[in-house]
């Protein structure tokens, strides 16, 4: 079992905004998180990293609490996160950027710019004058080069042309194929259901229903909680 | 490379200086190692401490005790300089990088007005307001010139420390944190650590100018650990540009010509230097050191238009 959340309330300030969620992600899977605007997929997966309050809970890591690390250990214990707002380092060239994160493991320089050769070719532009689908390239190759062993994407697709879209679905699925767990909160139930394995669907901030990818894309239910 | 060069130029100007040239020259290395330290914490990770003078002073204060009451050898005392003055940052550090900017700020302020305090009124131990004097360093040291080469070299030791930091991952982690702390730590970079070493380095090196200035100056007093101490090596970097690798020693050098100018024509040298810093930084806040990289740039670009149109 790669993540296990059990009974976490969450949320910001004095207000929760997650309520009684369990969710799991086993080794090797890929799993979404689905939800309208609000619903909080980006607290929870902040609240895995540690960036807002827990109230009570548990979110374990390979059998491990994590409640009362700091960000920075639990990136180092192999937590990958690649925020939302992709915000790179902007007064760091790309290859800054990546070298910044770098820790041992499979993933190093060369292997990302074999897998994504675009940042390749702009491995000395600073990181603010990147295109935004470029950014996201980069803030997910960023969290690769921490040799992450659980990956937590938070709405990739965000914003993005459709082409870029696909080769975001591409990066993840090949991600997949080596083994990679990763939890992904999303919107775009076309990508979601190209990459996910498993899928739980949020509503203010408590799960409303979960199961198989596959399942999921044809009920009604799921549609009308994302009110698509 | 091109700094290796710099250093060798300077290095062959030594003998046609004059005496007093040589002890400005010195000077001007001392105030541009102290400025370069600073400009580490504040280029490099945007902290602005208000304090360095607590470490340019502990290490000129390590140094003058240890020559006068110890009896040390100069040159001995200054890895101890710099390792005392480490461990003051280490400590100041430790209690302030937790604050947020503003505060960061006036807790250094303040950790240096304690040592000020401290040295001001401590007679027994550092002689108060009459400082601890007579320092010469023996023979060879005590001259000039080869002082002139001492200083030179400690000056480019910890300028091209600084250069390669400044390309090493834990320059990246620094930069990094000073764009977006959350970000950085998402990637597992310990903020508190990082900052907490960068200030150590800056204050260490911050006592070894110190050291070296007090013996330049052959005296210690309390205005070392003084707030317009620290305010000098803000100075430096505002008028050579903090942007500028080598801006702030450029800002030390230009700072200390203007001193000497006009202070043999005029009384009003803190009139003259505020108005020259209202100048520079309404209208040329990138500083003499930006100023002068635009204007390269600007050429190179003029001539690679004419290279083109003709």
């Amino acid at each position: 079992m790669s993540l296990r959340i059990e009974g976490l309330r969450a949320g910001y300030g004095e207000i929760p905004v997650l309520h009684d969620v369990n969710l799991e992600v086993r080794e090797g899977e890929v799993v979404a998180l689905l939800g309208r605007n609000g619903a909080g997929k980006t607290t929870l997966i902040k609240a895995v990293m540690g960036m807002v309050r827990v109230f009570s809970g548990s979110v374990a890591y390979r059998g491990r609490e994590l409640i009362h690390l700091p960000l920075f250990r639990r990136a180092q214990l192999g937590l990958g996160y690649v925020p939302d707002d992709r915000r790179i380092f902007p007064e760091l060239t790309v290859r800054e950027n990546l070298l910044v994160a770098q820790r041992p493991g499979r993933w190093n320089l060369e292997q990302i710019y074999r897998l994504l050769p675009r940042l390749k070719e702009i491995e000395h532009r600073k990181g603010g004058l990147l295109s935004g689908g470029e950014q996201q390239m980069l803030t997910i190759a960023r969290t690769l080069m921490t040799n992450p062993q659980l990956l937590l994407l938070d709405e990739p697709t965000e914003g993005l042309a459709p082409l870029v879209v696909e080769e975001i679905a591409r990066l993840v699925l090949e991600l997949k194929g080596e083994g990679l767990p990763i939890l992904l909160a999303e919107q775009n139930l076309k990508f979601t259901g190209q990459v996910a394995d498993r899928a739980y669907v949020l509503e203010t901030g408590e799960v409303r229903l979960e199961g198989e990818m596959e399942d999921l894309l044809h009920r009604e239910e799921v549609a009308a909680l994302l009110a698509l | 490379m091109r700094l290796l060069w710099l250093f060798l130029a300077l290095a062959l100007l030594g003998p046609w200086f004059s005496e007093y040239g040589l002890k400005l020259a010195s000077e001007a290395f001392i105030l541009g190692l102290y400025a370069m330290a600073f400009n580490l914490l504040f280029r490099q990770t945007g902290l602005l401490s208000f304090g360095q003078a607590a470490f340019f002073g502990l290490g000129a204060y390590t140094m003058a005790l240890l020559v006068a009451r110890g009896g040390w050898p100069f040159p001995a005392t200054l890895p101890l300089a710099f390792l005392i003055s480490a461990l003051g940052a280490l400590f100041i550090g430790f209690l302030s990088i937790r604050l947020s900017r503003i505060y960061f700020t006036m807790l250094t302020l303040a950790f240096a007005q304690l040592l000020y305090a401290v040295a001001h009124k401590w007679y027994a131990f550092t002689g108060g307001d009459n400082g601890i004097t007579d320092l010469r360093p023996p023979g060879i040291w005590g001259e000039s010139l080869f002082y002139y080469y001492v200083v030179l070299f400690l000056f480019a030791l910890g300028v091209l420390f600084l250069w390669a930091l400044e390309r090493s991952p834990f320059g990246y982690a620094l930069r990094a944190l000073r764009d977006n702390r959350a970000r950085a730590e998402a990637v597992g970079i310990n903020a508190f650590g990082h900052l907490l070493l960068a200030f150590v380095i800056s204050g260490a090196l911050s006592g070894l100018a110190g050291a070296l200035q007090g013996a330049l100056q052959r005296s210690v007093f309390p205005d070392y650990l003084f707030w317009t101490r620290s305010a000098e090596c803000i100075l430096a970097t505002i008028l050579g540009g903090s942007g500028v690798f080598l801006g702030p020693a450029i800002g030390a050098t230009v700072f200390l010509l203007l001193r000497v100018v006009v202070q043999a024509n005029t009384e009003y040298w803190p009139f003259f230097l505020g108005a020259l810093l209202l100048l520079m930084v309404l209208f040329f806040p990138k500083g003499l050191g930006g100023l002068a990289l635009e204007m390269a740039s600007r050429r190179l670009k003029g001539e690679r238009r004419g290279a083109s149109g003709s």
